[in-house]
């Protein structure tokens, strides 16, 4: 059931990824960007949180007198601030959801990365927790719907002797030392959502937690300028003898209160602790069937570190020598963090086709696609697209990424196709070796999306090893105009048939002037 | 007669279980917790080794094409102006519902009844004033003159609004004794205007009640009205 779920969104956010990547770029598109943004989001609504916690008077009576005065004396700057801390709280809110959906779309939530996924779900409540707490403290009619509501839904578990609910019955009954309490887990729900966001990137190696500094410019200015056009303001004072009539209603946090209105304790608490539960173990609802983790061939191995230097997931260390070999490490893969992408084996400078003798061996390779089969399946393509090629079509040999589209839709007559569980898995030895002497005319590199590779930096490393920034370098002899790459993942399979044309047109061309030459007289 | 402090009621607990709880804790995280101060200092002195190593080389190799298409971020003018007008349908986005639709809790025409009743019910059992004979049995921390159950009767409250039965419960008393009070709470909203309300409460079992309130009240739009119970005055309180 989940599966049917996925694709849908995963349609949904790339159509709407191809939209904003236009007036964006890949980079700046903050749809790939939403994780980073929800971090983002959170650092803004903290500092402004500290700026009006100075100036608010955290007793009951002068609680909603102090949030006004800055509201409307200051309007210009510490209101702008109060509204700054709304809109950025409720930035994060769509932001973390939209994570939330996007990585289920992805199917980035299965396997090992059950634990961000996991550690995920705390952080929804944390966050609503800290909202909520916040929306207390203004002490309007909407802070006095919303306090009452979220203690009867507390007391519904009845776990505590008196009703809480009770603080908040009659004028009078609200002392300022339960404010202080109100205060307090404003305080603290942010400072436990930000350890839980700490933890929840605790497996991811270099873990990128700030947008690129264009996207974070533009959301500030953008709140900023919301802040002053539509500045957050309070609803009227609470009185505890009065009911809360019509509210201006914060949508983003509140949206519960509502419901719990309508259903009642049961069947909130229900509904929101199931939910969770189900969130929390969709990683296993079916368990990603893992494959076997790399495995390091000591005998190939020197210990050069590249392999762990480009594990997206830090899941490979390097340890003393064990086997007597004349080298200090050897590299040793942490099974329960490793993502079987691959990237490893496109690292290790023992990848190569070329020096082999009967099968291919490297220092660190995948069980179920060994280098050699790798190597296999490329001759076999290539030979097909160079039986299939004419002087119109020439040989292409197209490498995909098994998260990309499916880019055996974009094979024709000369071009040919085979993908790995990620391009970074690719040795650029194998390009070299695809376009000697008895290979194709050209390779095409494709996969996931810009700026969204499904294991994290694939695509990155790959760029740079093939632009020869990145170790193990593409070798300088080969020719890197029979080299093309695009990167558009599922959502863009009729950009990647495009750019196949206007790279098949330059092989021609390229061709053609190697024919010219050739039959040219020395 | 001063108490004698018995060392065992405390040691022997937290022997056995202080270390089975430690374990716990260890094996749940302590143990990987302790450890991350130290992975991060060591991770980050790679990191950082690792970066400045790959900055190097690509200063060292700065003019090196790319291979394949390469999307950047737009700057263009027009990229900018795209951007601004998406970055206000998000600004609108939030700022809408940030405060909109509002939300309508209790109409301005209706009111608000509260009963709100926290009350122990009477004991079941009167107190026993123990003998001499009996109190030496006991260990020194138990002996007390009296002898009284701990266990409280079920409280029954109902309430009548306009002659009409709106609310009838039982509730047992809290606590792993049953030794707590009743808790009952429950929200009505209502028409504004001219009301009888009647709350009735037995606590000591049987049938009959021993605490009723009636009044007429006349209640204004969103006005709160609470039904309670004075547990010093022993009294059904409206206000």
């Amino acid at each position: 059931m989940l599966y049917a779920l996925q694709a849908p969104f995963r349609l949904i956010f790339e159509w709407f990824e191809r939209l904003f990547d236009k007036p964006f770029g890949p980079p700046w598109n903050p749809l790939r960007q939403l994780g980073t943004l929800a971090f983002f989001f959170f650092w803004v609504a903290a500092v402004t949180g500290i700026y009006v916690f100075i100036f608010f008077d955290t007793s009951l009576s002068g609680a909603y007198e102090s949030v006004e005065h800055m509201t409307h004396e200051q309007w210009y700057y510490s209101g702008v601030m109060r509204s700054l801390h709304r809109y950025s709280s409720d930035a994060m809110v769509v932001t973390m959801m939209l994570h939330l959906v996007r990585e289920f779309s992805r199917d980035r939530y299965r396997g090992v990365r059950w634990f961000s996924w996991f550690t995920g779900v705390p952080l929804i409540w944390l966050l609503m927790v800290s909202g909520i707490s916040g929306y207390w403290l203004v002490w309007d009619q909407l802070a006095q719907y919303v306090a009452v509501g979220s203690m009867e839904w507390l007391d519904w578990l009845t776990i505590f002797g008196e009703p809480v609910a009770n603080n908040f019955l009659t004028r009078g009954s609200l002392d300022d030392r339960f404010f202080s309490l109100l205060v307090f887990i404003h305080i603290f729900g942010p400072l436990f959502l930000l350890f839980g966001m700490w933890i929840h990137i605790l497996r991811v190696n270099r873990a990128i937690t700030n947008p690129p500094k264009a996207l974070a410019l533009g959301s500030m200015v953008v709140l900023v300028v919301l802040s002053f056009l539509m500045p957050a303001v309070s609803n009227p004072k609470a009185d505890l003898a009065i009911a809360p009539s019509t509210l201006n209603f914060d949508w983003f946090y509140l949206f519960m209160y509502p419901v719990f209105d309508e259903w009642g304790g049961g069947a909130m608490w229900a509904v929101s602790v199931g939910l969770s539960l189900f969130v929390c173990v969709m990683p296993w609802l079916p368990r990603l069937k893992e494959v076997s983790a790399p495995e390091v061939m000591l005998d190939k191995c020197n210990g050069c570190t590249r392999c762990a230097e480009d594990c997206p997931y830090g899941a490979i260390s390097m340890v003393p020598r064990t086997d007597g070999r004349p080298f200090e490490q050897q590299a040793i893969v942490d099974h329960d963090i490793c993502t079987r992408c691959g990237i490893c084996v496109g690292a290790c400078p023992m990848s190569t086709p070329f020096r082999h003798e009967g099968k291919v061996k490297t220092g660190i390779d995948l069980p179920q696609m060994p280098l050699d089969n790798v190597l296999e399946k490329a001759n076999a393509v290539m030979l097909k697209a160079k039986a299939e090629s004419t002087a119109e079509q020439p040989s292409i040999l197209l490498i995909g990424c098994d998260h990309g589209g499916e880019i055996a839709q974009a094979e024709t007559s000369g071009t040919k196709s085979f993908s790995l569980p990620c391009i970074g898995m690719l040795p650029p030895s194998f390009v070299d070796y695809a376009l000697s002497r008895d290979g194709v005319d050209g390779v095409m590199l494709t996969g996931c999306g810009d700026c969204d590779c499904y294991h994290r930096i694939g695509i990155r490393w790959t760029s740079d090893r093939m632009a020869g920034l990145r170790d193990p370098y593409l070798r300088k002899r080969v020719p890197r105009d029979r080299l093309h790459s695009f990167w558009g993942g599922g959502g863009e399979l009729d950009v990647l048939e495009t750019e196949i044309d206007h790279f098949r047109e330059r092989l021609s061309t390229l061709n053609s002037d190697v024919e010219g030459h050739e039959g040219e007289p020395s | 007669m001063k108490e004698e402090f018995n060392v065992y009621l405390y040691a022997v607990p937290l022997v056995v279980f202080g270390p089975i709880f430690l374990y716990i804790l260890w094996n749940f995280g302590i143990r990987e917790l302790i450890k991350i101060p130290g992975e991060m200092r060591v991770q980050k002195k790679v990191d950082e080794e690792r970066a400045e190593k790959f900055e190097k080389e690509r200063k060292r190799k700065r003019g090196v094409k790319a291979i394949g298409v390469v999307r950047g971020p737009n700057d263009s003018p027009l990229g900018y102006a795209m951007q601004a007008v998406m970055y206000a349908a998000f600004a609108l986005g939030v700022g809408y519902f940030a405060a909109n639709p509002s939300y309508t809790f209790i109409p301005p025409d209706q009111a608000q009844i509260k009963l709100s009743i926290s009350h122990p019910g009477q004991k079941k059992e009167a107190c026993v004033k123990q003998s001499r004979a009996e109190l030496a049995k006991l260990s020194p921390n138990m002996r007390t003159a009296m002898k009284c159950g701990r266990e409280r009767w079920p409280v029954y409250i109902e309430m009548e609004l306009d002659g009409k039965r709106v609310f009838a419960k039982t509730s047992q008393p809290k606590g792993l004794s049953n030794d707590g009070p009743s808790i009952f709470y429950q929200k009505f909203t209502v028409p504004a205007g001219k009301h009888e309300i009647t709350v009735r409460i037995r606590d000591r079992g049987g049938n009959d009640f021993n605490f009723q309130r009636s009044e007429s009240i006349t209640l204004t739009g969103s006005q709160i009205f609470v039904a309670s119970f004075d547990n010093l005055g022993h009294k059904v309180t409206f206000r």
